[in-house]
């Protein structure tokens, strides 16, 4: 039985009202929106980005992807934090295609020497750690991790997305839970 | 080992704290960069239910321009008397020591013109009447006109000329505007100025005032038509957007909801009886389907206690969650599945959201009155006003569910309804509006009008929650008088 008293009202009409107002341009209800999910959609650009700096870049790409492309979603098929989370991880994905050369090649050689030393990230193992962790990884891996285990994506839409096989994706994710395995062993035997 | 660092990750990945270091907070220059960008327009953007008003507005603006174009028409009566009068004005005003002969030109030269006009056909002087009826110029206008010397040369062929054309009939002003002077030879720089009165000097209130304004081929005139003292039986066609909202206290909270208008067709049968020649009774039965829809998020701590290892490596649980609907709160059962790794602990947040849709029909008496603001020959500008008493015929509520818990979708199995809305079998309701009806004979009249529509008793029988109806609709109908 579900207890009554944890229960928490929420009348989705008062978002949608939001985005009412901010098809309108109305700045207040921007900054709303904004404020309201701004940590959930800057923690996915930290996930595709190498530091803080890109993951500006890019959280600013989405936010001009969502409002003004606010009038495509359609509140009856979709909710709109995961409406929006698509086209946060779009915009990184636009990103990386326009900036980077996304190697689904790199060994995981390539990736230990990109690795931090622990001792300086691993005090906690928070969300902050992970995704510092998930940061070094070759764009490749990233990306696959990313969209596989955070985004829920599975592998037949991340090949169609990323233009590669199945298998590819899955080797790739294979690799980058290997290498993040290995490191958080190691860390949690220090 | 895999699965489980996938879930670590995912499961650390969704906490949005930010600890100490805001790590997770983008700088404010994110923002600022981003709002010049996000402010520029691309085009125009009109909501349609916004369009549905322009349209409304539209028609009561087009309903009025017809009606103004008819009621001047209707008005204006026309006689020989009024032409007569205009000519005489015409040659009065010459003032020049050239009065006759620059007259008797003139006079020629616009009879010629306006003659084979007037003679063969009614439609010009008419048309040439609205011209003068849309000139309200107060002050007196002079035309300059040039007169050829060639015609001032020969004064025995105007006369000629003006004697051939005695026996026409005398033509409304207008008409002598355009034969006038404009046409007349301007070859030479020596020419004779004539000024002259023209139509324009006279107001429109006197022109219309002037009643014994007519064509000389003798035009029947027009008898407004009358409706008073008869019945009418039509039937019309009702576009509606209409809303349905919520407000007041549910079980679980306060709630209130928005307006969301959704779009049905409806129709009906009217019978219309007119009083007087401006007020009219009005009846008949219709159809009114009311829907409505909502989307709403719950919050529900898990209970492990009813939940059952399917055996294929997923686990079901069934969560009863109370459902709002702008027609009352419905109770649910939702029954969802989920990996059995997940290991959802007693007491953990979980997340549903709900779509409902509902449709209501309900058969509908209207009883209105209908007031001509402004009557013409053929259209009327009305307002209108009435009740309807709505009695319920069927309710069809649907809804959807989800449950989320960390933002992942669980498989949801079964939804049930444990019970439905608790609304009322029959509401009274209200209705303004204003339209215009144009009578196509002295038998058939077609109309529309715009119509706004509000509840005055209550939808929903719930305590503490009342639900709101509201809406727009454009009634557009054909009625047959006996």
């Amino acid at each position: 039985m579900v207890n009554n008293s944890t229960y928490i009202i929420k009348v989705h009409t008062d978002e949608l009202k939001t985005i009412k107002k901010c098809l309108r341009k109305d700045p207040r209800a921007q900054r709303d929106l904004y404020d309201k999910y701004k940590r959930k959609w800057f923690m996915i650009c930290l996930r595709y980005a190498q530091n803080k700096s890109e993951a500006e870049d890019i959280l600013q790409e989405g936010l001009i992807s969502v409002f003004n492309n606010l009038r495509q979603f359609d509140s009856r098929k979709a909710n709109f934090p995961a409406w929006s989370n698509k086209v946060m991880v779009n915009a990184a994905l636009q990103h990386i295609r326009k900036w980077k050369k996304l190697d689904f090649n790199d060994s995981i050689d390539d990736f230990k020497n990109q690795i931090p030393d622990q001792e300086d990230i691993f005090d906690t193992i928070g969300a902050k750690e992970l995704t510092l962790l998930i940061q070094k990884l070759p764009e490749g891996y990233k990306v696959v991790f990313n969209m596989y285990v955070v985004e829920g994506y599975v592998h037949k839409e991340i090949a169609e997305i990323l233009g590669i096989s199945e298998s590819t994706s899955k080797t790739q994710l294979l690799k980058a839970k290997k290498m993040l395995r290995n490191q958080l062993e190691k860390v949690l035997n220090y | 080992m895999s699965d489980n660092l996938e879930s670590y990750f995912k499961k650390q990945l969704s906490d949005e704290s930010s600890g100490k270091d805001d790590w997770n907070v983008p700088s404010d220059a994110v923002w600022e960069k981003t709002l010049p960008k996000i402010q520029k327009r691309k085009g125009i953007f009109i909501p349609w239910r916004y369009l549905y008003i322009l349209g409304m507005a539209l028609f009561i603006v087009s309903g009025l321009l017809l009606f103004r174009t008819e009621y001047f028409k209707s008005d204006i009566k026309t006689s020989q008397g009024f032409a007569q009068n205009n000519s005489e004005d015409t040659s009065q005003n010459i003032n020049t020591g050239q009065k006759e002969k620059v007259s008797s030109s003139l006079e020629t030269i616009k009879e010629k013109k306006t003659a084979k006009m007037v003679a063969n056909n009614k439609k010009p002087v008419e048309k040439g009447l609205f011209q003068g009826n849309k000139h309200t110029v107060k002050q007196t206008k002079t035309e300059h006109l040039r007169i050829d010397k060639t015609e001032r040369e020969k004064p025995t062929m105007a006369k000629k000329a003006k004697t051939q054309n005695e026996a026409l009939p005398k033509t409304p002003e207008p008409f002598r505007e355009k034969a006038n002077g404009k046409n007349i030879g301007t070859k030479e720089p020596n020419t004779v100025l004539a000024t002259i009165e023209t139509n324009e000097t006279r107001p429109t209130k006197e022109m219309i005032a002037d009643s014994s304004f007519s064509l000389a081929s003798g035009r029947p005139d027009i008898e407004p038509v009358s409706n008073k003292g008869k019945l009418g039986f039509g039937v019309f066609f009702l576009p509606t957007y209409n809303s349905t909202y919520i407000s007041g206290e549910m079980s679980l909270g306060k709630i209130e909801t928005g307006n969301t208008y959704l779009f049905s067709a409806n129709y009906g049968f009217e019978i219309k009886y007119y009083l007087t020649d401006r007020f009219a009774i009005a009846t008949g039965i219709q159809r009114t389907q009311i829907k409505s829809w909502s989307k709403s998020i719950m919050e529900f701590a898990y209970d492990s206690s009813t939940e059952q290892d399917m055996g294929n490596g997923e686990t079901e649980n069934t969560s009863e969650i109370p459902l709002m609907t702008p027609f009352g709160e419905i109770g649910t059962s939702i029954t969802y599945r989920f990996p059995s790794t997940g290991n959802l602990p007693d007491g953990e947040l979980m997340e549903s959201n709900f779509e409902t849709q509902q449709e209501i029909l309900y058969i509908s008496i209207p009883v209105g009155i209908e007031y001509n603001i402004v009557a013409s020959r053929k259209i009327n500008w009305f307002a209108e006003g009435g009740l309807l008493f709505n009695q319920s015929l069927n309710n069809a509520t649907d809804f959807s569910s989800r449950v989320i818990h960390d933002g992942n979708d669980m498989k949801v199995m079964g939804e049930e309804m444990e019970n439905g809305p608790d609304y009322t079998n029959n509401f009274l309701s209200y209705y303004i509006g204003t339209g215009i009806n144009y009578n196509l004979s002295s038998s058939f009249q077609i109309g529309g009008s715009a119509r706004y529509f509000d509840n005055l008793s209550k939808l929903n029988l719930q305590e503490n929650m009342s639900t709101h109806l509201n809406g727009f609709s454009l009634k557009i109908g054909i009625v047959y008088f006996y």
